[in-house]
């Protein structure tokens, strides 16, 4: 089993809060975005002075994603990557072998709607074309996706293509004006409304638009079908405390830790 | 009625310009950079055919070393008429759109002409962001 933490740390010092993290739910797997951590710190706290080392930086030259490891850098090979996207393999020992894709897309306040979709899309063309070159179609997309799920670049056929409902996602693929095109499983769909006392979402934005969703969920985990067995569907989680401090203030999220709550999950390889 | 053909197609109907194709232009520049680098890092064009009749040309740097990493440099796209195209420039850069007074971050700003790419090119390539991503792919190959 593998646990994997992603959080978009608004650009704040937060190492201290992230190891309380890491040591609380057993983090093997440490994808931080809008991370302005230097690497050399960030494994000096994670690897405490009068312990082993433990976590690890794989080499990548990706600006807006780090990746931290509780396991030797060799076993996650950055394969293709550009400013806001790495893709990686994931080949640890006696384990199944998967693409770990984390991105951090660009915000609404700088793009249009279309724009978005387009990236979107480029990013899909990518995923598929990584998938077809290396043989391997078990991929987990996890990042700042700034679009919630069901926003068109997420769930358009050309761009993520990401349903809802494992039913839907374990049909694989469909055909859109003769082109198949393959489904992403997206978990984090139930996460909207307000049931059983936990947040309505990863990133609140009240604004004086006409049209305002308040909570969204833009920091997202999606899964291809054939790993969704895999999945722990009730491990997936998004975080409001380290353990010492709450991430919440008056229900959203406190921007003086990050303007992003985090997100847990876990896969079974 | 006459038997002898007519030619109805124009004398000039082909360009005799020195117009080269988008492609053409990114995959000579690529081929030039392997020579530059020891072939530590290369460079390499790839192209799809993407909805609407656009063609999509990804220009990455590859290492060889590093099991044939890939770094995705910027990507254009352009219909049959070649231009103006789109091109996807790693930098993002935020502009100030005067006409209905919003700032845009754009990574996507149309080439119009040849000279018009040459020139973005030559800009993207001796950018600090690039100048960056080769020296850190030499340094780990090595």
């Amino acid at each position: 089993m593998l646990t994997f933490l992603f959080w978009n740390l608004n650009g704040n010092p937060l190492e201290k809060v992230i190891a309380n993290l890491v040591s609380l739910h057993h983090v093997d797997i440490l994808i931080l975005a809008e991370c302005k951590i230097p690497v050399r710190t960030m494994l000096e706290t994670l690897n405490p002075v009068g312990k082993e080392a433990e976590f690890h930086f794989p080499f990548s030259i990706t600006e807006k994603i780090f990746i931290y490891t509780r396991f030797s850098s060799d076993f996650l090979n950055a394969i293709d990557e550009d400013k806001r996207t790495t893709i990686r393999k994931l080949s640890l020992p006696a384990r199944t072998e998967i693409l770990l894709v984390a991105t951090h897309l660009p915000s609404k306040l700088h793009r249009s709607e279309n724009s978005q979709d387009s990236t979107s899309q480029e990013l899909g063309r990518t995923i598929r074309e990584v998938e077809g070159r290396t043989g391997l179609n078990k991929t987990l997309l996890v990042g700042d996706l700034n679009q919630n799920p069901f926003e068109s670049g997420i769930v358009d056929a050309r761009g993520l293509h990401a349903v809802a409902t494992r039913a839907v996602a374990t049909k694989n693929s469909r055909k859109v004006d003769g082109k198949e095109y393959p489904f992403f499983y997206n978990p984090m769909w139930r996460y909207f409304g307000d049931e059983n006392d936990r947040p309505s979402g990863t990133y609140y934005y009240g604004g004086s638009e006409p049209k305002t969703y308040f909570w969204n969920i833009y920091d997202q985990v999606l899964l291809r079908p054939n790993l969704v067995p895999l999945f722990e569907q009730q491990e997936l989680r998004i975080l409001t405390g380290d353990g010492k401090q709450e991430f919440l203030k008056k229900g959203v999220p406190d921007k003086a830790i990050s303007d992003h709550l985090p997100i847990l999950f876990k896969l079974n390889i | 009625m006459s038997t002898e053909k007519q030619n109805l197609w124009p004398k000039d109907i082909v360009d005799t310009s020195d117009l080269v194709t988008p492609v053409s232009i990114l995959k000579e520049q690529a081929s030039l950079l392997g020579e530059q680098t020891q072939n530590l890092v290369e460079a390499k064009v790839e192209t799809s055919s993407i909805t609407n009749g656009q063609l999509m040309h990804v220009f990455y740097l590859v290492a060889p070393a590093l099991d044939n990493y890939k770094y995705r440099l910027f990507t254009i796209y352009h219909g049959v008429e070649l231009y103006p195209l789109d091109l996807v420039d790693p930098e993002e850069k935020i502009f100030f759109d005067p006409s209905d007074h919003t700032v845009i971050a754009q990574t996507s700003r149309p080439v119009k002409s040849q000279e018009e790419l040459l020139e973005r090119l030559r800009h993207i390539f001796s950018s600090p962001q690039t100048k960056k991503v080769i020296n850190a792919l030499i340094a780990q190959s090595r």
